[in-house]
């Protein structure tokens, strides 16, 4: 195992909390753009796809991003059927599940070292 | 498989020294031509655009950029030492250069249609959910649910501020699946890259805005590139049945059967746990297709079905599940929509020649630009088409029958059987088939991987890049008279949005304006091009008269009329014989003491009417 494979699960968790901080407290400006961009297109993606072991890198961001903007989009979409519109509440699901997914990563990392 | 052999021509201890020189040597024109384009920017001014769109402003330096940058790409892709991450910078710079120029020049979003979007984003975001009415976009939702989920995410009350960027960003996307697909349908890298660049240099359709179509085409390609990474079959069975019922048995289609998709690069097969995953993200992302779009998911299902029939695709739940899917959101969540639109829906059903008929428009009485335009796209459909089909014949010539991406590309045409799409099947048709034109396109070229003679079909590439270059940029640049709208245009609808009283009628010069960027769903929409007293063919007192009454119309709660330049543009370009007709409105109105005038800027003018 690289030295550096913790580095992704951490990345994830960090610009995953540092998402949902800045929706929760609104911190506003260019930086929560960024930060909401980069945490929408990637982060869920690469937290699930990181456990189907696909070796091609190109192929498992292809793969993630679709599955970010997707898990993103039920559930925005799941909100807006359910009459239940609560970004803060999207947010404390998908970020929460991503975080939960890249420990468990994290962890899987570990154990196999 | 041929393979290149690079220790054959070049001892170990100089690969590293040759590698990096190479790496230098074959970006310099690269960045050359970046910094070309990044200096064109600056002499291209909007303001003086002319009948041919951004060709008209266009600085020289920005075609010698491209053409460079052309040139370049064909020199790395002719080099010994290829380097895939050099072709991959060309081809975003290209992306940059064809979809960033309009992002950088104009001061709002391109396309009148884009602004819609932004309106329905907004309306989820103001309004905490959707209306549950007949309206379309109410009906397919996911697109304007997940991007009115981004804005609050990332603390935006408007995607006014990035939409510019959404053809960039599209486009960059659609790079990544299709480089998925390109290396699943063979291993041979010249073949791969020459496809992606023939994809952006021949892509005029302009699906690539804020739209749900870009969006969803995106995640189609990707959902096709996983089928075909790891869901792939070749499976016999349908041949030799073929092969029986054929007169005589040819020993070559024979052959040909016998070898169907042998280059289909298969992946290292998948781990129960792995085949469940993948599985699982097929369904979730073909789940939110299907809750963001009426014709992907239709497209998809022809596809997964088609794959299926000729046994390529394993796993036969897949048509099914996509099928059970989408049948279920046409009855239940788009209920609303189905059950006021059922002539739309099903009325064109099987009238093939009359749904082509609405998609090729009769260029007659067009201003001669906007014709030009037209027969450019239309001619670069059809050569990229033949080129298409040379590439076929060249694979098949080599033995390389690659059937699958045959069947992929072939299947967004039976669309034209069932559906007019308002008029755009045949365009969103060669949107779903171009990803396998451009790779047989490609294959023309690069029919099997080659070690030696490298410079001859790069050459080739270039000639042909370069002849359907100019091609591209007038079909894809030339109505930006009409797509181009200014912020002072945005402004005004912005500003009706505030004066009109939901349920108002609103009046415009034609529907070539930022409609409904604010106040989505709130008014009643009529086109003056519609009337009567337009097609008079002048302005006198009569016409005035005619628009104050429709100004004092007391069924709405308010009446606006708007005007802006785009609109103007629009009527100059498509009638223009009534070119002058909006211009002459205006002037008469505004000297008419009956009219108020809201709102005016340099581009937009708002037009009430005084009640006694």
């Amino acid at each position: 195992m690289a030295w550096y494979a913790p580095l992704r699960p951490l990345a994830i968790i960090a610009i995953s909390t540092t998402a949902l901080w800045a929706t929760i407290s609104n911190i506003g400006g260019l930086s929560q753009s960024i930060i909401a961009f980069l945490f929408t297109l990637f982060c869920p993606g690469i937290a699930f796809v990181a456990f189907l072991g696909i070796t091609d890198k190109a192929t498992e961001l292809v793969m993630a991003m679709a599955l970010s903007l997707t898990i993103c989009g039920l559930v925005a979409v799941g909100m807006v059927y359910l009459d239940l519109w609560s970004p803060v509440g999207a947010m404390v699901l998908i970020s929460g599940a991503t975080i939960i997914a890249s420990s468990l990563q994290l962890g899987m990392i570990y154990r196999n070292r | 498989m041929h393979t290149i052999n690079y220790h054959k021509t070049m001892p170990d201890t100089d690969l590293h020294r040759t590698d990096g020189r190479s790496i230098v040597q074959q970006s310099l024109l690269g960045i050359a031509s970046v910094i070309l384009w990044s200096i064109s920017l600056k002499y291209s001014n909007t303001a003086t655009m002319g009948d041919y769109g951004l060709l008209s402003v266009l600085s020289p330096l920005y075609f010698s950029a491209i053409g460079l940058l052309t040139i370049s790409f064909t020199i790395s892709l002719s080099s010994q030492r290829m380097r895939t991450i050099i072709l991959a910078l060309h081809i975003v710079a290209l992306i940059f250069m064809i979809h960033g120029t309009p992002a950088l020049l104009y001061d709002a979003p391109r396309y009148p249609w884009s602004y819609k979007h932004i309106g329905v984003v907004s309306f989820i975001q103001e309004n905490n959910g959707i209306r549950f009415n007949s309206n379309p976009y109410f009906n397919w939702p996911g697109f304007f649910a997940l991007f009115a989920l981004i804005n609050e995410i990332a603390g935006l009350n408007s995607a006014l501020i990035y939409a510019a960027w959404a053809q960039v960003f599209f486009n960059l996307l659609f790079f990544s699946a299709l480089l998925m697909i390109f290396k699943a349908l063979t291993n041979d890298q010249r073949l791969i890259w020459t496809a992606l660049w023939l994809y952006f240099l021949t892509n005029w359709v302009g699906q690539d805005y804020f739209a749900p179509q870009a969006l969803n085409y995106f995640l189609y390609l990707v959902i096709i590139a996983v089928f075909l990474t790891w869901f792939h079959s070749r499976e016999s069975t349908v041949f030799e049945r073929i092969q029986r019922v054929l007169p005589g048995g040819s020993t070559r289609i024979r052959h040909w059967f016998s070898v169907a998709d042998a280059r289909i690069s298969s992946q290292k097969p998948l781990y129960p746990h792995q085949e469940v995953g993948i599985k699982i993200l097929i369904v979730l992302v073909a789940a939110f297709v299907t809750a963001s779009h009426q014709l992907t998911p239709f497209i998809l299902i022809g596809g997964v079905i088609t794959l299926a029939i000729f046994r390529r695709l394993r796993g036969h739940v897949f048509p099914l599940l996509l099928g059970v899917l989408a049948i279920s959101w046409l009855f239940f969540s788009a209920e609303a929509f189905v059950d006021s639109n059922v002539a739309k829906l099903f009325g064109s059903f099987g009238q093939v020649s009359n749904n082509l008929t609405r998609s090729v428009y009769n260029l007659s009485g067009w201003q001669a630009s906007v014709v030009h335009v037209a027969l450019a796209s239309r001619s670069l459909t059809t050569v990229i088409c033949l080129i298409g089909i040379v590439g076929a014949l060249r694979r098949l010539h080599h033995g390389i029958f690659d059937f699958s991406a045959m069947l992929l590309g072939g299947i967004p045409f039976v669309m034209i059987a069932f559906q007019s799409y308002g008029g755009e099947i045949l365009y969103r048709t060669f949107l779903f088939a171009l990803p396998f034109v451009t790779f047989f396109a490609a294959a023309a070229f690069y029919p099997i991987p080659r070690v030696a003679k490298l410079h001859k079909p790069s050459l080739a590439v270039a000639a042909v890049s370069l002849v359907i270059l100019p091609v591209f940029l007038l079909a894809y640049y030339g109505n930006e008279l009409r797509y181009n709208i200014s912020l002072g245009e945005v402004q005004a609808v912005q500003q009706l949005s505030r004066i009109a009283k939901p349920g108002s009628l609103i009046l415009i010069g034609s529907a070539n304006f930022a409609r409904e960027v604010e106040g989505f769903d709130q008014y009643h929409y009529f086109p003056l091009t519609r009337t009567r007293e337009f097609f008079r063919g002048r302005v006198d007192e009569q016409t005035i008269d005619t628009m104050a009454n429709r100004l004092l119309d007391s069924k709405y709660p308010d009446v606006y009329l708007l005007i802006t330049r785009a609109q103007k543009h629009f009527v100059r370009m498509y009638i223009p014989s009534l070119g002058t007709y909006l211009d002459d409105l205006e002037q008469a109105m505004r000297e008419d003491e009956r009219f108020i005038v809201v709102f005016s800027n340099a581009d937009a003018v708002i037009f009430s009417i005084r009640r006694t």
